[in-house]
Parts: structure tokens; sequence; C-alpha cells
């Protein structure tokens, strides 16, 4: 009785085992292409990295984007557009504005890096389901952390 | 008029104090607490006496606030060898301590006489006469400050590091909250109120202040109103860039170092009860 069970066993685990279809995995996803596009500012979080008696050290300060926001330009062949506009110059542009970008990794990208010399640290993924960016900017006084400013944009 | 002069000149004065002090010595951390572990550094060519620059040591801390160390500084001519100093290159030296155990005080007691110091030579005579020709530096003076904590009227964002320094810079954000159930004056009329801005005005790099507009008209600037800050039925915000809202004042060649202001209540016409004092807020530099 016991070897007619695992014989029943072993033939009902050939028959269902291996799946004989061709699987296709697409196209390898393309993160250049989820960059290609205008990103507006949508949110400014700033972040005390000293002290602070608020509980979670955060501050929401969206108020300071203006009525015409930052606006970043990429093209997939690397060059980028920043438009100030209203908004205070988190990021560290200043008033030479880069005019080409590059990820610093492409498979595993965690900076935008710039040809000023700008490292834009990408505070999200980028992936499929990009449909905007989040930087994150540590500004460093006289040699440590002071504060952070969390800048979310929403593709155009 | 003399007042407001003689204001004035304080407040430069004081300022060039406070600034020249801070590159004379400076901690690491910079913003700490009386029990931390920190490192005091000391840059010689920066101090007033300066008889000891190129000296190649050792040097001695010799120090006598919150009161004499638990390892104590020896005598004038011949210092405790245990008080010698750390040379961190050039004319820099550096002393590592945990204030609380290294003065054997509670650290309410640090807090309130801070930490003060001085540098010398083993034998500090130098040429005697107890000022720039002796073998040391002039005083030096470490304020520390206690945490901040319980509510407050006032409070900025990001909060105070030490004293009344925020540590933003005149191109960051800075907010300023108010929490009305904090305002106990009897005669004040602000617990009361449920709308406010604030009066701002921008001290600058010459001591002196620029206004952003006169307070009569600073109602009618919705710039300037406050709003309700997030998950409170108290505290009101107001957040700004200081370079961006007084861009088109700033004379050429100066900087704003600290910002003052007032927190009013938006009636007409306002009173010294609708408003708070004045309180004043100093930036790091860029």
């Amino acid at each position: 009785m016991k070897n007619i069970f695992f014989i029943f066993s072993f033939v009902l685990l050939v028959l269902t085992s291996c799946d004989k279809r061709n699987l296709e995995y697409g196209e390898a996803f393309d993160r250049l292409k989820a960059m290609d596009g205008t990103f507006k500012l949508t949110a400014i979080k700033q972040i005390d990295e000293v002290t602070s008696d608020l509980t979670n050290k955060q501050l929401d300060i969206s108020e300071l984007m203006g009525t015409n926001p930052l606006t970043i330009s990429f093209t997939k062949a690397g060059g980028i557009t920043v438009t100030q506009n209203d908004s205070p110059d988190f990021l560290g542009f200043g008033t030479n504005l880069p005019s080409t970008w590059s990820f610093d990794d492409a498979n595993y990208p965690t900076q935008v890096i710039t040809n000023t010399g700008v490292a834009l640290n990408l505070n999200k993924p980028v992936n499929q389901f990009t449909s905007g960016l989040e930087f994150k900017r540590t500004k460093m006084l006289r040699g440590k952390k002071a504060v952070s400013y969390v800048l979310t944009f929403a593709k155009q | 008029m003399q007042k407001i002069f003689q204001f004035v000149i304080i407040s430069i004065l004081s300022f060039s104090y406070l600034s020249v002090q801070a590159q004379k010595v400076t901690t690491e951390p910079e913003v700490f607490a009386a029990g931390d572990s920190i490192k005091i550094l000391v840059d010689i060519s920066k101090c007033d006496c300066k008889r000891l620059m190129g000296n190649p040591g050792p040097l001695y801390m010799w120090t006598w606030s919150p009161k004499e160390g638990t390892i104590p500084n020896g005598s004038w001519t011949a210092s405790n060898p245990q008080m010698a100093m750390t040379h961190e290159g050039g004319d820099v030296w550096s002393f590592s301590m945990r204030p609380t155990t290294f003065y054997g005080v509670d650290a309410a007691t640090v807090y309130d006489k801070d930490i003060k110091l001085l540098v010398k030579a083993a034998d500090g005579t130098g040429l005697g006469g107890g000022g720039c020709d002796e073998d040391k530096t002039e005083d030096l003076l470490i304020s520390v400050d206690p945490p901040k904590t319980g509510p407050r009227k006032l409070s900025p964002f990001p909060d105070l590091a030490k004293g009344d320094t925020v540590y933003v810079t005149a191109n960051d954000a800075l907010t300023i909250i108010f929490d009305k159930s904090q305002d106990t004056l009897a005669t004040s009329t602000l617990k009361d109120g449920t709308e406010f801005l604030v009066f701002p005005k921008a001290k600058m790099s010459d001591g002196s202040y620029l206004n952003y507009t006169p307070i009569g008209q600073a109602i009618n600037l919705p710039e300037l109103f406050m709003k309700p800050l997030e998950g409170s039925d108290t505290k009101y915000r107001w957040t700004f860039v200081p370079n961006m809202l007084f861009k088109d004042k700033i004379p050429v060649g100066k900087t704003i170092r600290a910002i003052k202001f007032q927190v009013v209540r938006k009636t007409t016409p306002i009173t010294s009860n609708d408003a708070t004092e004045a309180k004043e807020y100093w930036l790091i530099e860029e």
C-alpha cells in the first residue's frame, strides 16, 4: 500500500513539475527613459540634522515653492535644464546651472551627477513605477551635518 | 538718540567679540551637553595674545570655570603634566574631556558657569605683567547651553543649536513657531488671538537693522502671515528664507547675520499688548 502511494506521488510530481513553455523576460527596464522629461517641484521637506523639539525632526515647508516652482528637465541623451523660477535653491545649483547629467551607476543609481559638480542624491529609486523624482540634499556647515532638504518632483 | 547710538555700538562690539571668540576656541562636537565627551580646540594664531604661536610645546590648559578641574592646573610656573594639550598641527592645540566628569560638577553648574580656560607654557611667566607679555593666551570662553526642553512661546525650526544660534544660513529655510498657550502675560491679547503675523528685521553684518516693512503696514502683507502648525491647536508657524525675503533690500557688501522679530496679533491699530517681546536668532555664515 505504501509503495503504491509513493509511485502515485512520484508520477504526480513528474506530471506537474516543469512548465515547458518558453518564458519571455521582456526588455530590460530603461532608467534613462524614466528620467526623460520635465519634472516639477511639488513638495519640500526640511530636516533638522542637529536638534529639534518637533517629534519627527522634520517640517513640510512646501509653501516656499512659490507660485511658479522649480522644474528640472532631463533628456535620455544626457541633457539637463534647471529652471529655478520662484523656488529657493535648496539643491545647491547656484548661478552656474548644469547642462549635462549622468547616473553615478547605470544599474544601481543613487545619484544624478551634473557637469557643474552638483550631485543630486536620489531619495527614492528610479524604476518602472517612477512617476516622479525625490532628491535629498544634506547641507554641511562647519564640517558637520546641519540641515537636509527633501524635494519631491512630479513628471509633467 | 544717544541711547540708540549706544545700543548700536554695544551690539556691534558684542557681535565682534562673539565672532572672534568663536574662531579662537572651538569644540568637537560644536553642539554638546555638559555630560558629553568633547574635544576643545584652541587656535593660538587667532588669539589676541600670540606669544605661543609657533611654540613646539608642550603647552597646557589652565582652567578655572565652572571650577578648577579634578585634574589640578598645577602652579603658574609649573603646570600639571596631566594638563598637557595635544598638538593638532599648526597653532592648534586640543584637550579632550567630559565636562561634568572633568570638573566634578553637575550639568546645571556647567550650563550656569560655562567653561573658561587659557593655554599656557609650563611656566607661564614670560615677560610678566599679567597681559599678553606672559607665555599664555588671553582668557577664552566656551559657552555651554542647556538642551531646549519644555514648551516655549517662541521657537525656531531648525531648533536652536547653541545659545540663540540656529544652525542654518541666510539661504536656508527658517521657521518661527509661536505657541499662544505659552503667552502668560496678563495684559497680552495674543492668547485670545486666532490670526498672527511676524514682524521681521534683518540684522546685518555691520550691526545695523534692516526693516522689512513699517509695522503699521505689516498687516497688509500676506507673506508675513502665520498659519496654524499641523497637529496643534495653539501653535502657529511662519517659514521664510532670509536672503529671499530681504532680497531687494540688502545693501551691497552686507550680509544677514541674524533675524530679529516679534509675533503680532492681526489687529489694527497694533499696540504693545498685541505683540510678543522681540526675539533674535543668529544664523551661521555660509
